[in-house]
Order: structure tokens, then C-alpha cells, then sequence
């Protein structure tokens, strides 16, 4: 049974992005830190 | 069948085993049956000369009040992000299952922190929390013309923070073995319960939440014995301070084993922590096991 693509799961998966890009933070600075000198 | 040709059928399936029992026997009894041996004695890892010396080594365990600090950190650790792992993972399961578009992308991004080593997760985090100006959080409130927070160097905060970054680091891979599991899921159980006029919550509760035991057992064992006995994330984040807030068994065994020379001592905490180890994992796989049987009843 496919399920319909609805307005709630836009409101899903833009909240889902959000919350990606914070879980992604820390992993910013690893990538940062790897390119700066001491 | 008469014995001789008994054994020429069981035999080769024995001589299979060897190169297993082998390994097994080298890796792992050989050092518990040292580790055991040592504990009862006053063994400092290098002389030759040690003597017997009875429980006593037992006894100083429960008379130090560092060894039974670092103790109940472990518990407290090891309890608290199973729990929270396992509640945050089904949720972010049954988001990263549905039909969202960027589903792909959204499973490598949460998955991603487990590719990572821990010590570097753990060198990250402490520069973002770092009590100093120099720390993310803190450099922030800076700008913003706020105090400094104590962060990782708060007695209080410690150990919640800790929990906080493993729990970040683990809930993508162990949503992912949920997933596994959502997929094996026949689809017709949701439809007849729709049928029936279940609502969302009472198919999750009926249908999803039971028939997803058998990846909660997995996820819960791995996620019990991995962080029951956690070293590399604790120590990178916080050296065990502040103070001994979030001290860890294993790094008190280390301490006590490499760096005091006692090893009789050390390998009495190491046999004590196995017990509860065992005990902890033992009640609940038999609990996750009766859940499953009931399953399949």
C-alpha cells in the first residue's frame, strides 16, 4: 500500500532537515579543525 | 550403530570446532582464568615473586570509595543510554521508514557520528563544551554577553553531557537496525488494523512496538555491554573528571593495573565487573527472551 504524500509529511520532512543539520554541527568542526594549523 | 562408527560420523564435526575453541580458549578463558588467579594475589605485573593474599584485594575494593564511585558511574552510564537510545532510535526508525523524499540522505546523515572514532567524536565535543572562552558554546555566550558555563568542568553536568554525546553518537546506527526490522514488517497488518478502525497510536502500540523485539534484544545486548564497559568517549571528553564525576570502572582498572603496579587489585575490580556485567546482561536477555517467545506464541 504506497502512501500518499501528504502536506503533514512536507511538515516531517522539513522538521527531519532541521534536526539533521543540528545533528550535523559537530561534525562541521571535525571537517573545520582538520584544515586549520596549530 | 556401533561406537567406532559413531565417532568416525561425529568426529570431522568436532575437529571444526578446534580452530574456534582455539581462539576462544586463548582470547578469552585463558586471561579470565588469569584475571581470576591474579585477583588473589598481590601481583604488580612484573615481578615474579607474589604472594596469595586471600579476598583481600575484594575487600579494598568496597573499601575504596573511588573504585565504588567509578562503579555506579559505569552503572549509571551503562543503564541511561540504552534507555535513551532505544527511545530516541524507534522514533527516528519509524521517520527514516515512512515516505519521506530525502529518507536516504536523512539515514546517512544520522548514521554518519558512528563511522567516526570515538575519541575524535570525543575531542570535537570537548572543544564545543570546553568550559574556557575558547569553547564553542562558550564563545558564543561571549558574543552575546553572557557568563561563561562551567559545562564538562560542572561536577553536575558532567556526566549528563556525556550521556547526552553517546546517545547523539549511537541513536543513528541502532534506528538503523530498528529499520531492518520496520522493513520485515508485513504491510497487510497495518491494513487490516486500519480496517478495523485502529488509529495510529494503536497499530504502533499493537502491531510495530511488539513485532520490533527481536531488533530491541539485539540493540539493548549491544548497547548494555558496549557502554557498561565504555574507556575511549569518557576518557577523551573528560579524562573521568571533573573531580571523579564521570570516572569510569575500566579507567580505574587501568589506572590501578598500568599505572599503580597493582595488578592483583585492578584484576579483583575487572573479576567484580564482570559479575555484574554478567548478572545486568543475563536478567535482561531472559526478559527480551520471554518477550520474544510470547511473540511467536
Amino acid at each position: 500500500m504506497e502512501k500518499k504524500y501528504t502536506k503533514k509529511t512536507f511538515i516531517a520532512e522539513v522538521f527531519m532537515i532541521v534536526i539533521a543539520i543540528v545533528f550535523m554541527v559537530p561534525l562541521y568542526y571535525l571537517v573545520v579543525s582538520t584544515f586549520k594549523n596549530q | 550403530m556401533s561406537v567406532k562408527r559413531y565417532l568416525r560420523k561425529e568426529i570431522p564435526w568436532v575437529l571444526f570446532l578446534v580452530p574456534a575453541l582455539l581462539v576462544y580458549s586463548i582470547v578469552v578463558i585463558i586471561p579470565t582464568v588469569s584475571t581470576l588467579v591474579y585477583s588473589f594475589t598481590d601481583y604488580n605485573g612484573f615481578s615474579s615473586a607474589f604472594h596469595f593474599v586471600g579476598g583481600r584485594n575484594y575487600l579494598q575494593v568496597f573499601q575504596n570509595k573511588d573504585a565504588v564511585n567509578s562503579i555506579t558511574n559505569s552503572l549509571i552510564y551503562g543503564v541511561t543510554v540504552p534507555v535513551l537510545v532505544t527511545v530516541f532510535a524507534i522514533p527516528l526508525a519509524l521517520v527514516l521508514n515512512s515516505n519521506l523524499k530525502s529518507k536516504n540522505i536523512l539515514r546517512a546523515v544520522f548514521f554518519f557520528p558512528s563511522v567516526i572514532s570515538t575519541l575524535f567524536l570525543g575531542y570535537i565535543w570537548k572543544f564545543i563544551l570546553s568550559s574556557s572562552s575558547t569553547g564553542l558554546i562558550n564563545s558564543l555566550r561571549i558574543n552575546a554577553g553572557k557568563e561563561i558555563l562551567l559545562l564538562l568542568a560542572d561536577q553536575n553536568m558532567a556526566m549528563p553531557l556525556l550521556i547526552l554525546i553517546t546517545v547523539w553518537s549511537s541513536v543513528g546506527w541502532h534506528a538503523c537496525i530498528y529499520i531492518a526490522n520496520l522493513q520485515t514488517i508485513s504491510p497487510d497488518y497495518y491494513e487490516a488494523a486500519t480496517l478495523d478502525g485502529a488509529s495510529k497510536w494503536q497499530q504502533f502500540k499493537s502491531i510495530t512496538f511488539p513485532m520490533l523485539t527481536p531488533a530491541m534484544s539485539s540493540s539493548i545486548l549491544l548497547l548494555l555491554t558496549g557502554n557498561l564497559k565504555a574507556y575511549d568517549l569518557p576518557y577523551a571528553l573528560t579524562s573521568g573528571g571533573p573531580g571523579t564525576a564521570t570516572t569510569m570502572i575500566t579507567q580505574t582498572i587501568i589506572e590501578e593495573g598500568v599505572t599503580s603496579n597493582r595488578v592483583g587489585y585492578a584484576s579483583a575490580m575487572s573479576f567484580l565487573f564482570l559479575i555484574v556485567i554478567a548478572v545486568l546482561t543475563v536478567s535482561v536477555n531472559t526478559f527480551i527472551a520471554k518477550r520474544e517467545k510470547k511473540l511467536y506464541e
